[in-house]
């Protein structure tokens, strides 16, 4: 019989190497849940997505602060929680997200612009709030059969 | 980033020795590619079987590389993971590549 309810928080280094680093670690974990490899795999991608914007945007590429990740997956989707101490997001509103265009010359095509479409495509509650001097993001990711 | 480079038939397949291409390696994962490209071979294949995650600076970086050859040359991937492919796929950059199975399928033919 395999646990439906599984949460956990992590606490990562702001710092591109300590993403990946958490990423591992957050990965381990949702690989030894009942979560299927597909949501495994679509949970990291938008992980990364936006916890290299806090990396990038945020802390300003400065490895001086840290980052709070919260899971909880369900049988229906899973909620993930990011706290950081790093600057607000500009204009204290989440980016738009659109996929950048491709049908362009090669020495046109994007080399960026995705993140925001990437993790806007897989989530159905998406908000972000600035209290106390603390950004925290929501996300909440459908589990869709692969 | 430690890549490797073989020929096969008329492919010039650049192995990627590492995991991850992420936020992380991607501008030393962009400069190991450029020194790599910088020869006569007209058709590159970048053979992806290691790498188990990109992230979009990852992919922004793999299309980077593919800008900077020259005229008439062009690169293909080969052997994505499944969750390689899915980033590929949502960004719909699987449509911009040509992209192989396995590199098995590049093999020169046996004659006769």
């Amino acid at each position: 019989m395999h646990e439906t309810a599984n949460d956990s928080v992590f606490s990562l280094i702001a710092s591109q190497e300590g993403v990946r680093d958490g990423l591992l670690r957050i990965r381990r974990f949702l690989d030894a849940s009942f979560l299927d490899q597909n949501a495994c795999g679509i949970l990291e991608i938008v992980l990364a997505e936006a916890l290299n914007n806090v990396v990038e945007h945020a802390y300003d590429m400065c490895e001086t602060g840290a980052i709070s990740v919260a899971l909880q997956l369900r049988i229906g989707g899973t909620s993930i929680d990011i706290l950081d101490n790093g600057a607000a997001m500009a204009g204290n509103t989440l980016p738009e997200g659109r996929l950048p265009p491709l049908d362009c010359a090669v020495h046109n095509l994007p080399e960026g612009g995705f993140g925001w479409a990437l993790i806007r495509s897989q989530t159905d509650a998406l908000w972000y709030r600035r209290t106390k001097g603390r950004n925290h993001l929501h996300m909440h990711l459908p589990h869709r059969p692969a | 980033m430690n890549l490797t480079k073989t020929q096969t038939g008329q492919y010039a397949i650049i192995t990627v020795n590492a995991g991850r291409i992420d936020a992380a390696v991607a501008i030393q994962f962009k400069d190991a590619m450029r020194a790599q490209i910088d020869d006569d071979a007209t058709h590159f294949v970048l053979n992806l079987e290691q790498v188990m995650f990109i992230d979009s600076s990852g992919l922004g970086a793999i299309v980077a590389a593919m800008k900077m050859l020259g005229p008439g040359k062009r690169m293909d991937l080969a052997v994505l993971s499944p969750d390689v492919e899915k980033v590929f796929r949502l960004t719909r950059m699987d449509s911009i590549f040509q992209i192989h199975d396995t590199l098995h399928a590049l093999e020169p033919r046996q004659a006769g």
